[in-house]
């Protein structure tokens, strides 16, 4: 278990930011236990960011939380071209083990593939959440130990705490934006103006102008235009 | 006879290379939550109702028909719509009294003649690619929800092999590097005064830009513009 640091390096955090912490040890909690039943030593959850020509992936949680682990970071440095990514068209967990460890066993439910080049035996399951979020959940270990069922189990436990994952991410970013902002942001983003949102949601001008101006703001940016590419990068809109 | 658990069908899924393979397996998978039709949505945006075809079904044709593209997302997107590893829904199906509310008159008359009482719908992904998978059946209490999110993961699988080999096909990049990296910097907060300073052209060459990409990308205005290069992965 992480120790309490000596001294405080983090600044202070609100409430809610507080909350959304607290929500990510407990999960990453729940994974190191999906790490353990499969017989993994360490576990990296991973989110995929993707842009026309390249996949990265940036680190979530892993086994050493709030620290980032090696095998997150190894994973972080490879980039793989969009066009050809496994995780554009596959949910197919993809696995490769080190000298033989599962010797000629094959699996019904994943596939033999190292497409990011990692060493040591281990398994990943392609994940999908909210607003369109793909992630992987990567578990190695020389001890690794997989059968059909529980890779069908796994696979599911990791999209359910992925999902929880991204909701909490989702929820940190931007947690007073109400929903007539949101509709507001949504409707900017389809090339509406201020008259044409006020038509559309029984508004005045004025009354969108404001609720863009409030959503600018909580998303610390400087104009509408800035507020909604902001919003579509972190999920908030799709 | 002999009910087929989830795990009978490991061996056929990891063998499935066709249609028909997946046809097939489609038919059991349904048989293991109780339902007696399947039908498998390809829908990019999942908030917003916009299928753009049919994976695999084994819907009369006629039937998919007369109750089109539209109707059948936005039954699919009320009968429960589970994410992908959600935990197993209690109840979540869709009754036929409540798609008399939903839609025009004749469709649940046609859909009660086909014997579709009941739908609970779930998405599934095959990488990018986002759907659902709608299941009906005649009689609700035939509905066994409890093997849902593994048949869910196994549609998964499916429709993951039907994709082998096929890359995504994301829109291509109509812009100029000029008119990508104009766009970028608005999307980042700048006025066309502060881009013009960072490219070191005239602000009506940035403004010339922008339009530019902004016709390219058929939007109504710059913001727009934006949003679908942002979405479409051009920025």
């Amino acid at each position: 278990m992480t120790r309490s640091p000596t001294r405080s390096t983090v600044p202070r955090l609100s409430p809610s930011a507080l909350r959304a912490v607290r929500g990510v040890a407990e999960l990453g909690a729940r994974f190191r236990t999906l790490a353990k039943d499969l017989g993994a030593e360490e576990f990296a959850v991973v989110l995929a960011e993707c842009s026309r020509r390249q996949c990265r992936f940036r680190p979530a949680i892993d086994s050493d939380f709030p620290k980032t682990s090696r095998l997150s970071r190894r994973i972080a440095s490879r980039t793989i071209e969009t066009g050809t990514a496994r995780i554009r068209t596959s949910t197919i967990p993809f696995y490769w083990d080190k000298a033989g460890h599962f010797g000629k066993i094959s699996f019904a439910l994943a596939e033999r593939a190292n497409p990011l080049g990692i060493d040591g035996t281990t398994i990943a399951f392609p994940l999908q959440a909210e607003a369109g979020r793909q992630g992987l959940a990567v578990f190695s270990g020389p001890e690794l130990a997989l059968e059909d069922e529980l890779i069908l189990t796994a696979h599911l436990t990791s999209l359910q705490l992925f999902g929880e994952l991204v909701g909490l991410s989702l929820a940190g970013q931007a947690p007073l934006i109400s929903n007539r902002e949101l509709d507001c942001l949504r409707l900017t983003a389809d090339g509406k103006t201020s008259e044409e949102i006020a038509e559309l949601l029984g508004l005045s001008p004025h009354t969108a102008t404001q609720y863009l101006g409030a959503a600018a703001t909580k998303l610390d940016a400087v104009n509408r235009t800035h507020a909604v590419a902001k919003a579509l990068r972190s999920g908030l809109i799709s | 006879m002999h009910a087929e658990k989830i795990c009978d069908l490991f061996p056929s899924v990891s063998a499935a290379r066709s249609l028909g393979d997946v046809a097939r397996i489609m038919e059991r998978l349904s048989a293991v939550v109780g339902a007696d039709r399947y039908l498998l949505l390809d829908m990019p945006k999942l908030h917003a109702i916009e299928p753009t075809g049919i994976v695999a079904s084994n819907w009369p044709h006629v039937l998919i028909e007369i109750v089109g593209l539209e109707a059948l997302a936005a039954i699919a997107a009320a009968a429960g719509a589970a994410p992908l590893g959600a935990p197993r829904p209690d109840r979540a199906h869709l009754a036929a009294a409540d798609l008399a509310r939903m839609l025009p008159g004749e469709i649940p008359e046609m859909l009660a003649s086909f014997d579709l009482a009941a739908f609970v719908s779930a998405r599934v992904h095959a990488g990018s690619a986002a759907g659902m998978l709608l299941l009906s059946a005649a009689d609700p209490a035939a509905l066994d929800l409890a093997a849902l999110p593994e048949a869910q993961l196994l549609c998964c699988h499916l429709w993951s092999r039907l994709n082998d080999g096929r890359s995504d096909g994301p829109m291509a990049d109509p812009l100029s590097d000029r008119e990508r990296e104009c766009l970028l910097w608005v999307s980042e907060g700048k006025t066309t005064d502060e881009v013009a300073m960072i490219l070191q052209v005239s602000a009506n060459t940035v403004n010339r830009y922008i339009l530019h990409a902004t016709q390219k990308l058929s939007a109504a205005n710059r913001t727009m513009a934006i949003a679908i290069a942002i979405r479409n992965g051009i920025i």
